[in-house]
């Protein structure tokens, strides 16, 4: 690194950036470590997503299609990849709201790059979500297999990744929400509960025609649908593609003006 | 830039100011040392101008009461505190020893922690089986290595501490006083660790109200009042010492 780069509380937000970059082996280690710590708290480790989504939606996803007369055949097949990828998301934005306190423990590692435990917090949510995608497909082929057969996974990739990217990308302005205002981290799971119930996941877009807004302009919906439509309708979903594109483009514009006073919180904790 | 080839830390006129949110106003009136911002707020300032150079081989020991920004100092060449106004030019890796659970999780082992270790400092120098070996070899920490850390007691957490952070010679060590936790045959063991330091010509920054300990390990004091440095003296009975005569701010 030249010249004082190394020092993270003195580093301007590109240049951290391309720092995480050189560091993601070391995140890569790191999120082992994490691994490791929440086999050790939970006794499940790894296999906790798995079995998470398999209980969920076996359960849950079965007694709602029937409160909702809903085809089995279709909506648990809609419901497992929704569940799972909300899951996923949810976790993710409950991991980054301690976000700074996990970052100060990195502090005494000034070369380590102050997004690195942002960055851990993404692994965590792939591997997490591959986990919880490979359990639905699994009940999916038990359900109906021919929409594994039908499906356009060359856009479900491209949509996994755009997925990440917009995770990731607003992932610094959550951290500073959740640090500047911690009042918000008790209501959080209320908070995710509502977006839950207001998003298509636990009901199928097409209930509420009329009020279509609701869904258009819905940002989780297109953030979950980019990755979904292209198994349960094997197509590629041009406008939640878009819709992500603009959501990174925001979350990477609002990281740059955030990150000196999102550092700030994390140097000084709660005295910033 | 550090243009003397001898200068391994150089701090010029640095002032570090801490932030004050939700302080009285009033507090303002009660410490010289909590100024007001230009925006309204108000910020303690934790060092006040402070200039200094330490050179290659130098043991430099830190005192002062608490509060007084020994932390702080050390914290600033760390590159853990920015500083608000003037430089701080470090030549060289730099070892910082300043929080006795610092980079370390309570939950993983002794062992653990060390591969995580391995991974955020970069070493290059040694393998991963190696490095592990070296600490566990110098810890001496017997099953408590693969135990996890939440089960040690402060003084095991710093053996394993100093041993993760010194098994790869760096040019600066930065350490606050915490090693005095360790037991006295473990601090014999770390000092002659740290004199194979000196051996190398690597700085070492040691902030400390343990004046025997000071004495037995550092060759030049300064003393910290109020953020700003008072004195800066050579230790002529220290070791490692470079200095002939005391100088006095």
């Amino acid at each position: 690194m030249k010249g004082n780069e190394w020092r993270w509380v003195e580093r301007d937000f590109f240049t951290d950036l391309r720092i995480l970059v050189s560091q993601r082996h070391l995140a890569w280690q790191l999120h082992l470590a994490d691994i490791a710590e929440n086999k050790r708290n939970s006794g499940l480790g790894l296999i906790a997503p798995f079995i998470s989504v398999l209980i969920h939606v076996l359960l849950l996803g079965s007694v709602m299609g029937l409160v909702f007369h809903e085809p089995l055949v279709s909506f648990i097949p809609f419901f497992s990849i929704s569940f799972s990828i909300w899951q996923g998301v949810s976790i993710f934005i409950s991991d980054i709201s301690y976000s700074n306190e996990k970052a100060t423990r990195y502090l005494s590692f000034p070369n380590v790059s102050g997004y690195i435990s942002n960055l851990i917090s993404t692994y965590d949510f792939v591997i997490a979500l591959l986990l919880k995608l490979f359990a639905s497909f699994i009940i999916i082929i038990f359900i109906n297999p021919e929409i594994i057969i039908g499906a356009n996974y060359l856009a479900f990739c491209s949509g996994l990744v755009l997925l990440t990217f917009v995770l990731i990308s607003w992932s610094l302005p959550l951290s500073y929400l959740f640090d500047r205002v911690r009042l918000f981290r008790g209501f959080l799971p209320q908070i995710l509960f509502a977006v839950y119930l207001i998003t298509p996941i636990l009901w199928a877009p097409d209930r509420i025609q009329s009020h279509k807004w609701v869904i258009d302009f819905n940002p989780v919906y297109h953030v979950i649908e980019v990755a979904r439509a292209p198994i349960t309708q094997g197509v590629f979903p041009m406008t939640s593609s878009l819709v992500c594109l603009g959501l990174i483009a925001v979350g990477v514009c609002l990281s740059y003006f955030l990150f000196p006073a999102n550092r700030n919180l994390v140097v000084y904790r709660w005295m910033a | 830039m550090i243009d003397d080839h001898d200068v391994v830390v150089r701090v010029v006129d640095a002032t570090v100011e801490i932030p004050l949110r939700g302080v009285k106003a009033s507090a303002a009136m009660e410490d010289s040392r909590i100024v007001r911002k230009p925006n309204g707020s108000l910020a303690l300032r934790a060092l006040d101008k402070i200039s200094l150079e330490v050179r290659r081989g130098e043991r430099v020991g830190i005192v002062g009461g608490n509060g007084n920004g020994k932390t702080t100092l050390l914290k600033l060449i760390g590159g853990m505190l920015p500083a608000v106004e003037g430089s701080v030019q470090v030549r060289g890796s730099i070892r910082s020893l300043l929080t006795i659970g610092a980079g370390t999780v309570p939950a993983l082992t002794g062992r653990q922690n060390v591969v995580m270790r391995y991974a955020l400092l970069g070493i290059k120098s040694l393998s991963k089986e190696e490095y592990i070996s070296d600490v566990a070899e110098f810890a001496e920490l017997g099953a408590f290595f693969d135990m996890p850390l939440g089960t040690y007691s402060p003084g095991m957490q710093s053996r394993l501490q100093f041993a993760m952070s010194t098994v790869e010679s760096a040019d600066i060590l930065l350490l606050d006083e915490w090693i005095g936790v360790a037991d006295q045959s473990f601090q014999e063991k770390a000092n002659n660790r740290l004199e194979q330091y000196i051996k190398k010509n690597e700085g070492f920054l040691f902030a400390s109200h343990n004046a025997e300990l000071l004495e037995k390990m550092t060759s030049r004091t300064i003393k910290l009042i109020n953020g700003k440095i008072v004195s800066d003296q050579s230790t002529l009975s220290g070791p490692g010492n470079k200095f002939k005569s005391p100088v006095i701010l």
